[in-house]
C-alpha cells in the first residue's frame, strides 16, 4: 500500500490510476466464481465515457458469481514506473494482476488504440501473439467498431466480437463461469465461446466461414444500466448518456457508424422517460445527453426533453444534444432543450459545395444552413461550430474555394447579428475510407496532400470571427493505413509499439517516425492502402456479414458517382439494403 | 440555510482534486433532494465551499465545507440524514455538521493561521540507531518519506511524503 501512494505521488493525475468511484457494485475477486476485466485502451477519462463499456460493465456484474474489473492505458509516466519497479499492473477496482482474470475484452472503438492495446498485454506479462499463449494466460477478446476490419489486431486475439454485444456478452460470461466450474482447458473454453453469436476464433475459423455481426433487435428489451459508476475525478463525458435510437436514417456515404448499425432501432418514449429518472436520481448527475446518430430524428424528442424540463429543471439540470441535423424543428427544440444551460452547437455540413454534399448524401443546402446561422445568433448563441471533412471521394473541383466562401458567408451572418463576441469554429477532419461503407472502395488524400490542403484553408481563411481546428494529419494518414489493412498489419503494429508508439490518438504523444519505421522495418508499403480498391477485388473484411448487401453498397458507390441521393431509411417499407428484415 | 459539514478523507478520496470535491458533493445533494442554492451570475454555480484547499495525496481526518440551501430546520434534519448514509454506503465519512446561525462568519474567516508540522520517520530499521544513521538511511532512498501534519482552527490531516522534493531550507532540531 505504501509502495503505490509513493508511486502515485511521482505521477501526473493519480486519480486515473486510483479512481475514487460511487456506485461500484458491491463485489469482488473471487477464486471460484468467474473474473471477467474489461479495457478500453485508453486513459481512464476516455474509457469510463465509453457508453459500451458501462453497458457491459453492468451486465457482467449482475450475473451471480461473476466479478467485472476495468483497465485502462496508463501514461507513460506510469508506464515506465511499473517497468522500473519490476512491479504488477493491476486493475482499477480490485486491483488484482491481470493475469489472474479468467478473460479480458478489449473495445476497440478505432484503430489509433491498438499499440496501448498491445502495451497493456506487455505489462500484464501475457504473450502477445494469440499463438504464444499458454493454458495459465488469460483468454483476450476484442470487440467494438474497429473490429469490422479485425485482421490487423486477429494474431494478438484469442476471440474476436462481432457486433453488438449486449446478449452474447451475458452468454460469454456465463459459459467462463461454467467452464470454471467444471474445470476445463484454456482450448475447451475457446471452443465454447465461439458458438456464441458474433464470436469467432482468428485460430479456428475455417477459410471461407463467415461471421454474421449480431444486432440487438429491439432496444426496449435490454434492460438500463443499473449501477452508473459515477467517477470522483472529471472524466471527458461528465454525465448521464441515455442512447434514443441505434443506427441513423440518413445514409450519410462516408460514416461508418450509420451502415454497421444498421437498421434503425428506436427506444419507447416510456422506456426513455423511465431510464433517464433512474439514471438522474441514481447519479445526481446535472447533465443528460441523450444520444444516438442522429438525435433530432427521435421521434418523441420534443416530449422527451419537456418531460426531462419539467421534472429536473429546479435541480438545474441541462440536456445535451449531440449530433442534430440542421432542420427547422431542431431550432425550435433548441429552445426548450437549453433552458438551463446553453450548450455550443454544431453543424455537420461536411463539405463546402452543393456537388459534393450530393455525393456523400448529406442532405445539406447553403441557403438553410445560412437561415439556421441567422436563426441561431439571433436568439443569442455565441458560437457555433461548423464540421468539415476534406478529401472526399467524388470532391467537386472547386471544393476549397466552396468551402472557404461557405465559412466567410457564415462569418459575416454571425458578426452582423452577433456583434464583435461572435465566434465561427470551423473544425477539419480528414476522410478516411472505412469498412462496410459505399466509399470502402474509394481513395485517401496522402500525407502531403493532406498537409496541403490544411496548409490552404490556414492561408486562405483570414476572417477574425473565424478559429480553425484541425485533425493532425499524420494520425489521419496512419488511421488511413490501419482501416482497410489485412493480417501483415500485426508486425507494423508490433514493430511501432516495441518501439515505444503509444496514445496515437493523442498529438502530444504521437510520434510518426516510429510508425514509419515500423512499416519500413516490417516491409509493408504503406501507400497501398490509401489506393482506390476494384470493387471485384476481395476484401479482408469479406467473410463479415453486416446484414447490409456489398451490391447495395456498390450501388449507393455508382449514386454518389452520379451526385444522386438516397432516401433516409423508413424501416417500416424498406428492404432495399438488407438490413432490416 | 448555512451549513458546515465535517468529512474524513480516506482511501482513494485523497486523491481527486479541490474542485472534483465541489462537484462530487453536488452530485451526493441532488441525490438525495437537497434544494441547493446556486449564485445568480450568467453561469450559476452552486453554493459549496472548501474554505482551505487540500493538496492532493493528503488523507484527512477532519475536512469542512460550507454551503447554502432553501430548508427549514426539520426538513434538514431528514435530509442530513439520507446524506449522511448514502455518503457512507459510498466511503466517504461525515462525522458531523452544524447549523450556522444568521451573522456568523463564514468558515474561512474563522481560520486564523495554518501550520504545518512534519515528524516522525517510518520504518526505519531496528540497525539504525542514532539519528545520522536515520537520515543517511533515508537519503539513500530515492524517496525520503516523512508525515506531514497541517493544523489549522479545526483539522488535522497527514500524508506519505517525499522530502527531498521540498525546494525550501530544513532546519533539524
Amino acid at each position: 500500500m505504501k509502495s503505490t501512494v509513493k508511486k502515485l505521488l511521482q505521477i501526473e493525475k493519480p486519480s486515473r490510476y486510483a479512481p475514487f468511484e460511487i456506485n461500484l457494485p458491491e463485489k469482488d475477486f473471487s477464486e471460484d466464481g468467474a473474473n471477467i476485466l474489461l479495457s478500453y485502451p485508453d486513459s481512464y477519462e476516455v474509457g469510463m465515457s465509453n457508453l459500451g463499456l458501462r453497458i457491459l460493465f453492468d451486465i457482467a456484474n449482475r450475473i451471480e458469481d461473476v466479478f467485472c474489473d476495468r483497465i485502462f492505458a496508463p501514461f507513460p509516466d506510469m508506464e515506465s514506473l511499473y517497468r522500473g519497479k519490476n512491479e504488477d499492473f493491476v486493475s482499477v477496482q480490485a486491483k488484482r494482476p491481470l493475469r489472474d482474470f479468467d478473460l479480458i475484452g478489449f473495445s476497440f472503438q478505432y484503430e489509433l488504440l491498438y499499440t496501448n492495446f498491445l502495451n497493456i498485454l506487455d505489462l500484464a506479462d501475457i504473450p502477445l501473439r494469440a499463438g504464444d499463449r499458454k493454458e495459465d494466460d488469460p483468454i483476450i477478446i476484442g470487440g467494438g467498431p474497429a473490429m469490422f476490419n479485425p485482421c490487423p489486431v486477429e494474431p494478438f486475439l484469442d476471440l474476436v466480437f462481432i457486433g453488438e454485444a449486449e446478449e452474447s456478452f451475458k452468454d460469454i460470461n456465463e459459459i467462463i463461469l461454467k467452464s470454471k466450474r467444471e474445470s476445463r482447458d484454456r482450448d475447451e473454453i475457446i471452443k465454447r465461446l465461439i458458438e456464441v453469436p458474433g464470436v469467432y476464433s482468428p485460430a479456428l475459423r475455417k477459410k471461407d466461414e463467415k461471421v454474421k455481426a449480431v444486432i440487438v433487435d429491439d432496444l426496449n428489451e435490454i434492460s438500463g444500466i443499473k449501477n452508473w459508476v459515477v467517477s470522483g475525478q472529471s472524466i471527458v463525458h461528465d454525465r448521464v448518456v441515455l442512447e434514443l435510437m441505434r443506427g441513423c436514417p440518413n445514409g450519410c456515404r462516408f460514416c461508418q457508424a450509420g451502415y454497421i448499425d444498421r437498421p434503425l432501432r428506436v427506444r419507447s418514449l416510456e422506456n426513455c422517460k423511465k431510464t433517464s429518472e433512474y439514471l438522474l436520481d441514481n447519479t445526481g448527475y446535472e447533465e443528460i445527453s441523450l444520444t444516438s446518430l442522429s438525435t433530432g430524428d427521435y421521434p418523441h424528442i420534443r416530449e422527451l426533453c419537456e418531460h426531462i424540463n419539467e421534472k429536473y429543471y429546479k435541480k438545474r439540470v441541462s440536456i445535451s444534444l449531440p449530433s442534430l441535423r440542421i432542420n427547422s424543428d431542431t431550432i425550435e427544440l433548441l429552445d426548450e432543450v437549453l433552458k438551463v444551460r446553453k450548450s455550443g452547437l454544431t453543424f455537420a455540413c461536411e463539405a463546402g459545395s452543393q456537388s459534393t454534399r450530393d455525393a456523400i448524401n448529406k442532405k445539406v443546402f447553403r441557403d438553410d444552413l445560412l437561415d439556421k446561422i441567422r436563426e441561431v445568433f439571433k436568439k443569442g448563441w455565441k458560437t457555433v461550430k461548423l464540421y468539415f471533412m476534406t478529401g472526399l471521394p467524388f470532391e467537386d473541383e472547386n471544393e476549397l474555394d466552396e468551402v472557404i466562401s461557405l465559412i466567410e458567408d457564415c462569418a459575416f451572418l454571425a458578426r452582423k447579428i452577433g456583434g464583435r463576441r461572435a465566434r465561427i469554429i470551423a473544425s477539419f477532419s480528414t476522410f478516411i475510407p472505412k469498412p462496410f461503407t459505399p466509399f470502402q472502395w474509394s481513395s485517401m488524400m496522402d500525407l502531403p496532400q493532406i498537409k496541403e490542403r490544411t496548409k490552404k484553408l490556414l492561408g486562405n481563411i483570414k476572417n477574425r470571427t473565424v478559429s480553425i481546428k484541425w485533425h493532425d494529419a499524420e494520425t489521419s494518414a496512419l488511421e488511413g493505413y490501419m482501416a482497410r489493412a489485412g493480417n501483415e498489419m500485426a508486425d507494423v503494429i508490433e514493430c511501432a509499439f516495441k518501439a515505444g508508439a503509444r496514445f496515437d490518438g493523442w498529438t502530444d504523444h504521437f510520434d510518426f517516425k516510429k510508425w514509419e519505421q515500423a512499416f519500413a522495418r516490417s516491409g509493408v508499403e504503406k501507400e497501398k492502402y490509401i489506393k482506390r480498391i476494384d470493387v471485384n477485388q476481395k476484401l479482408p473484411w469479406d467473410f463479415i456479414e453486416i446484414g447490409v448487401k456489398k451490391e447495395f453498397l456498390i450501388k449507393e458507390l455508382e449514386k454518389a458517382e452520379n451526385r444522386e441521393s438516397t432516401k433516409s431509411c423508413d424501416t417500416s417499407k424498406c428492404r432495399v439494403c438488407g438490413a432490416c428484415k | 440555510m448555512r451549513l458546515f459539514l465535517g468529512f474524513k478523507v480516506k482511501g482513494d478520496l485523497k486523491w481527486i482534486s479541490h474542485i472534483e470535491y465541489i462537484r462530487l458533493f453536488e452530485r451526493m445533494f441532488k441525490r438525495v433532494d437537497m434544494n441547493i442554492l446556486y449564485s445568480r451570475g450568467f453561469n450559476p454555480h452552486p453554493k459549496i465551499k472548501l474554505p482551505v484547499p487540500k493538496s492532493i495525496g493528503i488523507e484527512s481526518e477532519a475536512e469542512y465545507c460550507e454551503f447554502e440551501c432553501d430548508h427549514d430546520d426539520e426538513q434538514i434534519k431528514r435530509v442530513m440524514k439520507e446524506l449522511i448514509k448514502l455518503m457512507n454506503k459510498n466511503w466517504i465519512d461525515i462525522f458531523k455538521y452544524v447549523i450556522v446561525k444568521e451573522g456568523e462568519k463564514a468558515l474561512s474567516k474563522r481560520i486564523d493561521f495554518i501550520k504545518y508540522r512534519f515528524y516522525g520517520i517510518i520504518g526505519v530499521p531496528e540497525i539504525v540507531k542514532d539519528f545520522k544513521g536515520v537520515i543517511e538511511y533515508y537519503l539513500k532512498d530515492d524517496m525520503l518519506e516523512m508525515k506531514v501534519e497541517r493544523d489549522f482552527s479545526f483539522s488535522k490531516f497527514s500524508r506519505e511524503f517525499d522530502f527531498k522534493s521540498v525546494d525550501r531550507e530544513i532546519i533539524l532540531k
